[in-house]
């Protein structure tokens, strides 16, 4: 018997054969002494494995497993939204219109600045490495906490970036 | 099958192990495919013929809005759905130039790098954060803009 | 413990819909509920106890994080089942466990070893307690390379379709046919050598 034919065989014992294909096994099979004595052995596997995947209980008390599983969780809770992040965004929004200017930036990798500042409970969470790998291009990003949404823009090195202009109230804020 | 360490031993090893986790910003191994959807999005202030330019639903322009794109209209040119194997890359070919490969990294970390004509323009690494859209972007022509968005599909 | 109590008389169905809310206790209950299972699935692919908890414990962490994708197109305990094979088969890979395998994998690759193994006519499980036979299966997948046992295990315990499996392992479909074939032939003498053993003087 020919390889092929043994895993055609499988394949009919398995269901994976067309109509078409599971007839002609079929058929074979009735004519074949040899193919009937696999398939008996093919059948007499699959029946002993059926229903009988081997059974463990966890070698860890309840509390014990679940002291670790719960650890992990509370570490996976994102930081809580940076009110002061909101708020500069907000400015600039006012004073930049994004279809009109390259986008300013606030580098997510100082955001351990601006966790600092909200008191987040991991500081660490969302840290986030931009890297230009043009020296053409220059790259921004902001995370807008309320949407949830993270944007890298990028823009032309030699693009001109209008100064923002400001109030006589107010400073420009400098972000780095 | 016999154990290498011993139950106290292992306790200790796994506060470390997750405090350190903790500390690097590094969650717990989630190795898994990734299952993405990514759309290539161009944004203008210039309402397009309907016919020619399928505009991006409602609900999500909205959100763009929000984030603050400042476009009036958002249509999509491409979207492209794939599976990145775990601790593998994956291309996603946006259009004839621009391409975005993702790697999925140890920890809960993808690299997501934009590739354009050919050559490496920016390459961003985070976190993945549940429900986050990524968004990479820049701008066009004739004060219109583009942008790649990044979302994570549901495990099966 | 009234807490306990309490959550204990809820179905998967009420827990998976309160722990999607954020309650953690419900999701402690369901965690309590199957992790037995998790963790024997983790160890039928790992066969390494400390292996088989960390990973079924990061299945129930990112089961915890998937939470909300889970529809009920399936049972939760099926759902989770496949998350834990998931990140099984991306630890596997990544071990890379070759030097176990090479015995086996030369066996594959040499191509048609199996079908120098002699067919089995007897049934070697009949007759056997459920409990034995069990512990029978379990000696006999811990001999088979890990590529063998999983697509076994895949295909037998979880009963995935070829396609699925090739999908999951990421191989072809003729790789997953031959795979099974072997291990299955592999499964039959080996059944049939612990018969011998037991029947021998």
């Amino acid at each position: 018997m020919k390889a092929e034919q043994e895993l055609e065989l499988q394949a009919y014992l398995d269901g994976e054969l067309s109509e078409r294909a599971a007839r002609r096994v079929a058929d074979w099979m009735a004519k074949d002494p040899e193919a009937r004595t696999l398939a008996a052995e093919l059948r007499m596997t699959k029946a002993a494995l059926a229903g009988n995947d081997p059974e463990l209980a966890v070698p860890e008390t309840r509390d014990f497993y679940w002291s670790t599983i719960r650890r992990a969780i509370e570490s996976l809770v994102p930081a809580e939204p940076n009110p002061d992040l909101g708020w500069l965004l907000a400015w600039r929004r006012y004073l930049v219109p994004l279809s009109s200017l390259a986008l300013v930036a606030i580098l997510a990798v100082g955001i351990a600045r601006f966790s600092g500042i909200t008191g987040s409970r991991d500081p660490w969470m969302n840290l986030t490495e931009v890297e230009s790998l043009s020296d053409h291009i220059t790259s921004h990003s902001f995370r807008s906490r309320s949407e949830n949404v993270f944007v890298v823009w990028i823009s032309p090195q030699d693009q001109v970036q209008e100064e923002t202009p400001a109030t006589e109230e107010e400073d420009d804020i400098v972000i780095q | 099958m016999s154990r290498a360490r011993s139950p106290r031993q292992l306790f200790l090893l796994r506060i470390l192990a997750v405090g350190l986790a903790t500390v690097l910003g590094v969650g717990p191994l989630m190795a898994a495919e990734l299952k993405l959807d990514l759309r290539l999005i161009w944004c203008t202030d210039e309402k397009l013929p309907p016919d020619k330019h399928k505009e991006v639903e409602p609900a999500t322009v909205e959100k763009f809005r929000k984030v603050p794109f400042k476009w009036k209209y958002y249509y999509e040119i491409n979207r492209v759905t794939g599976t990145v194997p775990s601790r593998g890359t994956k291309a996603f070919k946006m259009s004839a130039k621009c391409t975005i490969e993702i790697t999925e990294m140890a920890g809960p970390k993808v690299e997501a790098k934009l590739i354009g004509e050919g050559r490496p323009v920016v390459k961003a690494t985070k976190n993945l954060t549940p429900g986050e859209w990524t968004t990479i972007g820049g701008d066009d022509k004739d004060g219109a803009g583009w942008f790649v968005l990044i979302t994570e599909l549901g495990e099966k | 413990m009234a807490l306990q109590q309490n959550k204990s008389a809820l179905n998967d169905e009420k827990l998976v819909r309160s722990a999607q809310r954020g309650d953690m206790d419900a999701f402690e209950e369901l965690v309590a509920r199957h992790r037995d299972k998790i963790y024997a699935r983790a160890f039928s692919m790992m066969r390494s106890e400390d292996e088989a908890l960390d990973v079924s414990q990061e299945a129930w962490v990112k089961g915890w994080q998937r939470l909300k994708q889970f529809q009920g197109e399936s049972s939760f305990v099926t759902w989770m089942t496949r998350i834990v094979i998931n990140l099984c088969l991306d630890q596997l890979r990544k071990q890379k466990r070759q030097k176990a395998e090479s015995i086996e994998q030369l066996a594959e690759d040499s191509g048609g070893v199996e079908r120098q193994m002699p067919v089995v006519t007897t049934n070697p499980t009949e007759g056997l307690e459920r409990r034995e036979l069990r512990a029978r299966i379990d000696r006999a997948l811990n001999q088979l390379s890990y590529e063998h046992r999983t697509v076994l295990i895949l295909h037998e315990f979880e009963e995935l379709e070829y396609k699925e499996i090739a999908k999951r392992m990421q191989c072809s479909i003729g790789t997953v046919m031959s795979r099974l074939f072997y291990a299955r032939r592999r499964m039959a003498n080996l059944l049939a050598g612990f018969k011998r053993d037991e029947l021998s003087p």
